[in-house]
């Protein structure tokens, strides 16, 4: 038995090692090439699935449009199981021999961070619609790095103002957030803009940080009720969300949430009616009510009309994923051709009409400008079964725009 | 003063459930002397069979009885297939299989239920709430204290009082010895064994609609387990119970006297007794 | 003896020549891989040292790869004009000294109690790792900048390049690992497989068992340092990621896969971990259930690890002496 097995675990290895040298696929020449690092393996699968849907999604539509500058568009997806150093090797894998010279990812600030340095080093595009950290356009800038979704602070004020605006008889304001990076910049992004814009009397009663992958939030949750805050502000994702949600109407919370990621499929529908009247906001939700949105929504539903339920439409990821893909693209488009230098030029300052508004990327940070939409989840929605946000309040851009010289990037003065 | 109260309450229910997790994994070590690293995967199993019990079956209820046999199944499985054919190798070769074990049926959960965190509803009966000073307390939370305070007992009792008991930790001591008194050594440690993962599968159910069933549910749950284990004393009941409740507590008075900590409140309790006790606080010195 | 030795230098010479053209050979690509098997191999025998040599299972690795990959980006990047080499250097001991430390907890114990205190001390490390933003950046990571490396009689180097990164990398791997092997062979590294063998035997013949011990955990720890700075000036970037549970396992699954019972078997796993990682990563998003498989089955079927499937014809030709550990 022992030998038979050893004889046939080396034949696997074997077998294995010769699959090696199997030779790899190599682009056409009428291609262009666009690599998707995302994680398709590991506990984060379910959030690299949804930003790769949105970026091929948009790549079939550029091709349905009869490409761009003449050719056809192709994704290149890979996995990176949200580790940099292999999303870093993979990237320079998509580079050297898919000749690619766009990369993006959505998933994680360190992936983006660390395929800027990668980038850098082999001058190409390195674009991100879902990693936040304020210093990957600050600080971390490089010039081959374009941001098509929000940062935290542009999160945190669109958030701010829903609040502050729809409710201003509300005087008590508590910060809950994970206990890092993240969870920090954006509790930084809620007090920055409270302190602008608080109404009269109005304060920030508590403020307290729980390590990611907190299982019992009821030590939190009393905390907070004792403060007698009615309106809690949180970063939160994940089973951080949806347990702070559960956990805080177990025990019969009586506050008004407003968070980054509520307005997820996933999440809502696990917490069901516990999230009603709480707040989301965003650059994308799939309740905006304009005539783009809608045909973005038929086409897509179209063509996952077969999926579950929670992937039928598209999501803040999906939208933020597709959009920036499209704008891109058009970048490439103005450029005329798909070098570089060129491209970045193009882009630089360049408008486009998303879903929800007219946006421009920065040219000194290369941070897109954009309005921001905030909506609050509803008892019924007319696309699922469970509460979902209703049509949302379109914040105009410059009230959730960090100012070029707060950015902390040089280019910005 | 009433939030005190509150917090102590809270501290209580978590440490309890913390407890719960590692009874088995307690047991299994006591007796065994096999850190089973796979108990995470089994809890994680545990709360997978739940979700999908209570889509077929449509009751909780059955779950708490059904979802522990199958994972007791699986650790039956585990022993004899698996886990018997290395004992001779030593510690280090059993514990490296059930890490491989752990970190198998973790991928297989995934491949099986899907990536994305499932939805196990309690009972009508379990959600509400109970008056409790001047507000009220979620129901489920006693629910989860009731479970592992009989968990508990039944564990001291069959420890200490059994016969059971008495010829595991004299099959540990002396293997030969048990065998030739005609007890089947063998069979004692695949009881051992599956009862402990049914156990793993036990706290898997109760955690199920508490903590929501989500792929890295395992992992996050696997430091937390050997914290308890490392502070209590390896094998030791009440030595687990002591420490869960003592981490239950720290959490929640911790976050309002140093939030800032709470990231290593376990990790900075466990430095210090093992400074002061390196075998923990009710282990036989190693 | 003379034959076998001849045979030996000969191996030897081979590899060398074969490392020293491996660049023309190799497309960038794969040549970035060369480089990532080259300092997960160090890492992967630095466990060795614990797992295949002294006879424990630590869970807690990734500390001192961790440690040595953030004071590589550290000393590059605090101390003005810090030439690359002591930078290395530098990491290899802060990790070293991290190790020691740790180690002296640890060591006491041993079995079960030794692999948890390592678990447990690894997610310590990580959440000062993690909570120590201003230092690490956090969960953001922070990235290395390079500059220039000046080396006597050569001049300065481009560490952009690919090639220079190759070969710094692959020299002090070898060094590190000509050292290791050296240090087995010397008296006092052979008490500390004596000491493996049969503890309290080792005591009575006057060792100090605590301190073989600790000194095989530091040394571990130093070389896992080394090979942690390595990964930092190839990556440009070092995140929790260095640092964190999962990374301790990975190198677990290296050395044991690749096989504990030989001094290269570890380097062999470090390996197929990238091929794993690289290839079965594209064919099935289910990679790591057959890495556990494969893991698996290896334990129960060959505890010698890959490199103990290669028939006996193979491998005696290429390393007659093989250590101890793992031999049953």
């Amino acid at each position: 038995m022992r030998t038979t097995m050893k004889k046939i675990l080396w034949a696997v290895c074997a077998t294995a090692v010769l699959g090696m040298f199997l030779p790899a696929a190599v682009p056409a020449a009428d291609e262009i090439v666009f690599g998707v690092i995302e994680p398709l393996s590991g506990p984060f699968k379910d959030v690299g699935d949804r930003y790769v849907n949105g970026a091929k999604f948009a790549i079939e539509q550029i091709n349905a449009e009869g490409g761009l500058l003449g050719k056809k568009v192709v994704a290149a997806v890979e996995d990176d199981a949200l580790k940099p150093a292999i999303a870093a090797r993979k990237a320079k894998k998509l580079i050297l021999k898919k000749k690619t010279k766009f990369i993006m990812t959505g998933t994680g600030s360190h992936i983006t961070l660390s395929l800027a340095k990668v980038a850098k080093k082999y001058k190409v595009i390195n674009l991100t619609y879902g990693t936040e950290a304020a210093k990957i356009t600050g600080s971390a800038f490089t010039p081959y790095t374009f941001r098509c979704c929000l940062n935290t602070d542009q999160h945190s004020a669109a958030i701010v103002e829903y609040m502050v605006r729809k409710y201003p008889q509300y005087k008590k304001y508590y910060i809950i957030c994970q206990d890092y990076a993240f969870g920090r910049e954006a509790a930084e992004g809620f007090k920055k803009k409270f302190k602008e814009i608080a109404p009269k009397g109005a304060r920030i009663v508590g403020e307290i940080f729980h390590p990611i992958a907190t299982k019992d939030f009821a030590p939190y949750v009393s905390a907070i009720m004792a403060s007698g805050a009615e309106v809690v502000l949180s970063g939160n994702w994940g089973t951080d969300l949806r347990l702070l949600i559960k956990h805080g109407a177990s025990l019969g919370w009586k506050v008004r949430l407003g968070n980054y990621f509520l307005n997820d499929p996933l999440v809502l529908q696990e917490v069901g009616k516990d999230s009603i009247g709480h707040v989301a906001a965003d650059a994308y939700m799939i309740t905006i009510d304009t005539p783009e949105n809608k045909a973005f929504l038929a086409k897509w539903a179209t063509k996952y009309k077969d999926a579950p339920l929670a992937y039928r439409y598209p999501t803040l990821s999906t939208g933020r994923a597709y959009y920036a893909v499209r704008f891109m693209a058009e970048a490439i488009r103005k450029a005329g051709t798909t070098d570089v230098q060129k491209v970045i030029k193009a882009w630089e300052g360049m408008e486009f009409q998303a879903a929800w508004g007219k946006v421009r990327m920065r040219a000194c940070d290369h941070q897109m400008i954009t309005p921001g939409v905030a909506s609050e989840v509803l008892p019924t929605s007319e696309y699922f079964d469970f509460p979902y946000v209703g049509k949302p309040m379109i914040i105009p851009a410059e009230a959730i725009t960090t100012p070029p010289a707060e950015t902390g990037n040089p280019r910005c003065k | 003063m009433e939030a005190y109260a509150v917090q102590a309450v809270h501290g209580v229910v978590y440490g309890m459930l913390l407890f719960l997790v590692t009874s088995g994994l307690t047991l299994v070590f006591g007796m065994m002397g096999v850190l089973n690293m796979a108990h995470a995967a089994f809890y994680m199993v545990g709360a997978y069979f739940t979700y999908s019990l209570v889509q077929w079956t449509g009751s909780f209820w059955l779950c708490l009885l059904l979802a522990p046999i199958g994972v007791g199944i699986i650790g039956a499985f585990v022993e004899r297939a698996l886990l018997r054919k290395v004992h001779t190798f030593g510690h280090a070769h059993e514990l490296m299989l059930t890490f491989g074990i752990f970190y198998i049926l973790a991928e297989v959960v995934k491949w099986i239920w899907g990536t994305y965190p499932l939805t196990v509803v309690a009972p009508d009966v379990l959600n509400g709430s109970v008056p409790f000073l001047s507000a009220t307390y979620p129901t489920y939370r006693l629910f989860i204290l009731l479970v592992s305070v009989i968990v508990l007992f039944i564990l001291a009792f069959i420890m200490q009082k059994t016969r059971i008991g008495i010829i595991v930790r004299a099959a540990v001591f002396d293997n030969e010895m048990v065998d030739i008194l005609g007890v089947n050594v063998q069979l004692v440690f695949l009881g051992v064994f599956s009862i402990g993962s049914a156990l793993a599968g036990l706290a898997g159910v109760v955690a199920a609609p508490f903590l929501s069933t989500y792929p890295g549910m395992g992992l996050e749950i696997l430091v937390d387990a050997f914290v308890v284990i490392v502070i209590g004393g390896f094998g030791s009941v009440w030595g687990a119970l002591l420490a869960a409740l003592m981490i239950g507590e720290l959490q929640s008075f911790g976050i309002m006297l140093i939030p800032e900590l709470a990231l290593v409140f376990q990790f900075l309790l466990m430095a210090i007794v093992l400074v002061w006790r390196p075998q923990g606080l009710f282990g036989e010195s190693a | 003896m003379t034959h076998t030795r001849t045979k030996n230098v000969l191996t030897v010479l081979i590899v060398l020549a074969a490392l020293v053209v491996l660049p023309y050979l190799l497309t960038e690509v794969q040549l970035n891989m060369a480089i990532e098997i080259a300092f997960f191999s160090l890492f992967a025998v630095s466990y060795n040292l614990l797992l295949g040599y002294g006879g424990v299972l630590s869970f807690g690795h990734a500390a001192y790869f961790g440690t040595g990959a953030y004071f590589m980006v550290f000393a590059l990047k605090y101390v003005a004009g810090m030439p690359i080499l002591p930078a290395v250097l530098v990491s290899g001991v802060a990790a070293g000294l991290t190790a020691a430390i740790v180690g002296f907890f640890c060591v006491r114990l041993g079995g079960s109690y030794f692999a948890l205190l390592t678990l447990a001390f690894n997610q310590l490390i990580y959440a000062i790792a993690l909570k120590w933003r201003s230092l690490t950046g956090g969960d953001d990571g922070i990235g290395l900048d390079k500059h220039d490396m000046y080396l006597p009689f050569v001049g300065n180097l481009d560490t952009m390049s690919t090639f220079t990164v190759y070969y710094l990398t692959v020299i002090i791997v070898l060094i590190s690992l000509w050292l290791i092997r050296f240090f087995l062979k010397t008296p006092y590294g052979n008490t500390v497989a004596c000491v493996k063998d049969n503890e309290e035997r080792a005591a009575f013949i006057g060792y100090n068992v605590f301190r073989s011990k600790l000194v095989l955990f530091t040394m571990a720890g130093f070389f896992a340092g080394i090979a942690g700075a390595l990964f930092a000036f190839f990556e440009e970037f070092v995140s929790l990621d260095s640092i964190n549970m999962a990374m301790s396992t990975e190198v677990l699954f290296m050395a044991f896969i690749g096989g504990t019972g030989s001094f290269l078997g570890p380097v062999l796993g470090a390996a197929v971990f990238i091929y794993f990682t690289e290839w079965v990563s594209d064919i099935t998003e289910h990679w790591e259930f057959f890495l556990g498989v494969l893991f698996v089955l290896l334990i129960l079927y060959a505890n010698r690890g890959i490199i103990g499937l290669i028939p006996e014809k193979i491998k005696n030709f290429w390393s007659p002496r093989s250590a101890s550990a793992g031999e049953r």
